[in-house]
């Protein structure tokens, strides 16, 4: 019973019924010619529509059309399995072969399978089972090789990536045997989207199947299949639609059968929602971690015990997890944690970017921009906040970047949104903002694809749109960790510049402890979810208090340290936070840990340095 | 563009291998076209004079050539069997399997470009959930199970529609449409679901992208997130597709033609081939190959104006 139900939680309903139709079209196929060997002809009663005892009716020789259906589905299923197998086994080895050699063998095969989508294939097999006689045999090769083609191209499509991978580069330097890398490296990595593919197959070709026997060049008349069926029926279609209408079903069903279990099949397990179990219990325990809120006057973004969970199969994620901070105008936090421990989903949770669900509703949490809650706002207000007054930088400027738009039109668009301006004010002030960004040679710039462009300054466009509605705040999600060292600097540089030219407040978000030294005012780390210790960043980087901090601290390289000289690199992985929290989340990977920490949660404690770790309040340390 | 110059050779040569490729195979086919003119009770005198006549008796690449270089003129040669000229033979069925393509392709579009925007805007949601079954269900239809029910339903039970009264452009274009509402129907609606399932997966796909969230935090609304932004470069796929259906359509609608009486380019070609006319056969396979390059290569200018990635691949500036 309980197999039974996570068997449907893996299928569905709908792909329960598939199953099901699947085996009894199968036992058909293989078992029902023990019944439907002799069917009687029964002259009275010719063209019956369905009824008790002929369910499917009968046809205009009074044969009944079930036993026919089922007779029929031996043949039709034997042709698309037969087919299928063809096509794969051709269509698999061209494939592999165009995609591992690539180059010249590429192109060739490329020309060859553009001519077969030229070529009227299907008039072509007509001719060709016409010309060398009506068999099975016929029709399986001839749908079989018109399929190559297809599943040809498909194969290629799915290798071409993988060719490229290191572990097949890797096997080429080792000088493995083609045969033995594409064997073992290719295909196994290919073959699961292809299954998925082959189960179409196997339909469609029934279907041309169908298609061929109506037309008169399928399998000879005297075999049964339910492309034959419809055949024969047509000349009796006015009055007995049924003998038309009950093959064509069984085909139409058999195919949407194949493609509904297809697409789950690739899409792989699906994701049942659980229930999120209990939430209050958490919250309760969570409230009490919020310090005193300094509610100070020159405050601009107040983030107050912010929740982001996301539902999971396995139960709620905890993203971020109760989270208070405060950014005060002109001020940079910076913001760092591994990845992993909820920065970039609380910098989203910000402006409300993390859509519901996957986010849990519901959770507490507050975050006051000029004394208006943004989670509580409406969508259109939050719009109006979001670009406008708080904008975002975004970690990766080769992929956040709209690839079929100019780079100036992406930025004059933001301006015209939010300030009203006509198009040409917002193409000089694109101009402006490139300029400002330090961009050279901005104006050809501005008719630059993103493509065009290096990762740095791609990064600089980046900044360009997020200024271009001057907003006041600016979360900076890892905006310099995809680029190299020296355009780090510059990118940081030009950051702060403009923080202090146009009084920005910006909320930096980094991995990196040492890029973070000399510019901001203060730090916040965060780990699992929560704020771990805060301060500025003076206190922070000279008396840190917490064990996990001393660690990020630790892995900063130095100059003047011995190069080969290991870094300090924390062992172990962060922390899934699923499940109840108990004790402090980092315990498992800490030098310093005691028995409480495995049971107690530290609260975040502290004046202006604080910090959420039991060892600091009892003084163990 | 150096790149489209690339396509075009790309594009001549798979014109080449399909032109060549049937002219060879018809060639290594057995049946004498003279016999079949003069029957099987003609003289070996008889059949030497008409294979002279019909240049039969050179070699068959110098046949290919003289056939070839005819067939750029568009002189597509004279029947062996009812001596019709094969090209003006073709221009009768040209316009009909034309009008069929465009029509079907506005009609497959037009469905799912909408309902694929619908979907997308709330994926996994009801309205999604309920218009992916659908267009599997339209998908898994074959044409020629949806032309006969069609036409049990409209023609024969309702009658609302012709069943098999063609009727040409040239005799008035309402009574024209009118005859065509269920031929186009029977192949744009399984259609319209390859499309929808194309366009609406790309769009989800885009929506959750870099570049998506990033216009969304510039605050951009839904609906200009996913019609200006999204559509924008997901269309491209759908473009693509669009175009690699023109064969097909043209010169593979055999069935629905058939079923509906329709004079297209697909029954001409089965019946010439049913009738080994083999000069025939050649003409019309040449025709389906010239509009599949030709709107390919539409699409591929397409594709290069709207999409500068692709410029940029032929390019080889990427990668």
């Amino acid at each position: 019973m309980k197999s039974l139900r996570s068997f449907k939680q893996r299928w569905g309903m709908l792909g329960l019924f598939a199953i099901a139709w699947l085996v009894i079209l199968g036992v058909c196929a293989l078992f029902g010619n023990l019944f439907t060997e002799n069917l009687d002809q029964d002259l009275k009663n010719r063209l019956q529509a369905p009824s008790f005892s002929h369910p499917f009716g009968t046809n205009n020789l009074g044969v009944d059309m079930l036993g026919l259906s089922i007779k029929g589905a031996r043949i039709s299923v034997l042709v698309g399995l037969a087919a299928t197998a063809i096509g794969f086994i051709g269509g698999s080895l061209v494939g592999l072969t165009a995609a591992y050699w690539r180059g010249r063998v590429d192109r060739v095969i490329l020309t060859f399978l553009d001519a077969s989508a030229a070529f009227p294939s299907f008039v072509a097999s007509i001719s060709v089972v016409l010309f060398f006689g009506k068999s099975v045999r016929n029709v399986i090769l001839v749908i079989g090789i018109l399929t190559i083609p297809v599943i040809a191209r498909i194969v290629r499509a799915a290798s071409l990536p993988l060719v490229e991978r290191d572990f097949v580069l890797a096997a080429r330097m080792q000088g493995s045997k083609h045969l033995q890398i594409i064997l073992r490296e290719l295909v196994p990595n290919v073959i699961r989207p292809l299954l998925g593919f082959a189960m179409i197959t196997v339909g469609i070709t029934i279907s041309v199947e169908g298609g061929l026997s109506f037309i008169g060049a399928g399998v000879p008349d005297n075999i049964v299949t339910w492309g034959q069926l419809i055949a024969s029926g047509r000349a009796t279609v006015q009055d007995s639609p049924h003998l038309v209408l009950i093959p064509s079903s069984l085909i139409f069903g058999t195919i949407l059968v194949l493609n509904t279990l297809s697409s789950k099949w690739q899409r792989g397990r699906p994701f049942p929602i659980v229930k999120e179990p209990a939430i209050e219990s958490v919250i309760s325990e969570s409230t009490t971690g919020i310090g005193p809120a300094i509610m100070s006057s020159d405050a601009i973004l107040t983030i107050e015990n912010l929740h982001t969970y996301f539902s999971t199969p396995f139960g709620s994620l905890r993203a971020v997890d109760g989270v208070s901070l405060q950014l005060r105008r002109g001020q940079m936090i910076a913001l760092v944690g591994e990845s992993g421990s909820g920065k970039t989903m609380l910098a989203r949770s910000i402006l409300g970017l993390i859509p519901s669900p996957p986010r849990v509703a519901g959770l507490p949490g507050a975050v006051i921009f000029k004394g208006q809650d943004l989670l509580s706002m409406s969508t259109d207000d939050l719009r109006k906040v979001r670009g406008r007054q708080i904008a975002m930088i975004f970690q990766d400027p080769m992929t956040s970047l709209n690839p079929v738009m100019r780079v100036g039109r992406q930025i004059a668009d933001t301006a015209v949104l939010h300030l009203g301006l006509s198009k040409k004010e917002a193409k000089k002030r694109a101009l402006e903002l490139l300029i400002e960004v330090g961009v050279p040679d901005a104006q050809r710039r501005m008719r630059a694809w993103p493509h065009e462009l290096s990762g740095g300054l791609r990064q600089r466009i980046g900044i360009a749109i997020a200024l271009a509605a001057e907003p006041e705040v600016l979360i900076a999600d890892e905006p310099t960790s995809a680029l190299d060292v020296t355009i780090q600097q510059q990118l940081l540089d030009l950051l702060d510049r403009l923080r202090h030219v146009r009084g920005l407040s910006v909320l930096f978000i980094t991995h990196d402890m040492g890029i973070v030294a000399s510019r901001a005012d203060e730090v916040a780390v965060m780990y699992s979810g929560r704020i771990v210790e805060q301060g500025t960043t003076h206190e922070v980087f000279t008396n840190p208090r917490m064990p996990y901090t001393k660690a990020l601290l630790a892995s900063i390289p130095r100059i003047d340290q011995v190069s080969h000289k290991k870094l300090a690199v924390i062992g172990g992985i962060p922390p899934i936070a699923i499940g109840p929290r108990i004790g402090c989340a980092f315990a498992p990977r800490c030098p310093d840990v005691v028995d409480r920490c495995r049971t107690e949660i530290p609260l975040l404690v502290g004046d202006k340095h604080k910090s959420a770790c039991l060892l600091n309040v009892v003084g163990v340390a | 563009m150096r790149g489209l110059g690339q396509r075009l050779l790309q594009m001549l040569s798979v014109l080449l291998l399909v032109a060549a490729g049937t002219f060879f195979l018809l060639d290594l086919m057995p049946g004498n076209p003279a016999i079949a003119i003069l029957g099987t009770s003609a003289t070996a005198e008889g059949i030497a004079k008409v294979e002279a006549e019909l240049g039969l008796d050179k070699p068959s690449v110098e046949r290919f050539w003289t056939w070839g270089t005819n067939a750029i003129r568009g002189d597509l040669g004279v029947s062996y069997r009812d001596g019709e000229n094969v090209a003006s033979a073709i221009r009768q069925r040209f316009p009909t399997s034309f009008e069929i393509l465009i029509l079907t392709q506005l009609l497959a579009l037009s469905i799912a470009v909408p309902t694929a925007l619908y979907a997308a805007s709330k994926p996994g949601k009801r309205r999604d959930r309920l218009l992916t079954t659908t267009s599997f269900g339209l998908i898994a239809i074959p044409q020629f199970v949806m032309a006969l029910t069609l036409l049990i339903i409209f023609a024969k039970q309702l009658q609302w529609f012709p069943a098999a009264d063609f009727v040409p452009l040239e005799e008035g274009i309402i009574r024209n449409l009118r005859s065509l509402v269920l031929p186009v129907l029977s192949l744009g609606l399984p259609l319209s679901g390859i499309y929808f399932q194309v366009l609406r997966n790309d769009l989800i796909v885009t929506m959750t992208s870099d570049h998506i969230m990033r216009t969304r935090a510039s605050g951009f609304s839904e609906r200009v997130v996913l019609l200006k932004y999204a559509l924008r470069s997901s269309s491209l796929t759908l473009l693509a597709v669009v175009g690699l259906n023109t064969a097909g359509l043209l010169g593979g609608v055999l069935i629905i033609e058939q079923i509906y009486s329709l004079p297209g380019l697909g029954r001409f070609l089965f019946d010439a081939a049913t009738r080994r006319d083999i000069v025939k056969v050649e003409g019309a396979v040449l025709v389906i190959a010239v509009t599949y390059v030709a709107v390919n290569l539409i699409v591929d200018i397409l594709l290069r104006v709207f999409d500068p990635r692709v410029r940029a691949a032929s390019l080889g500036t990427s990668r």
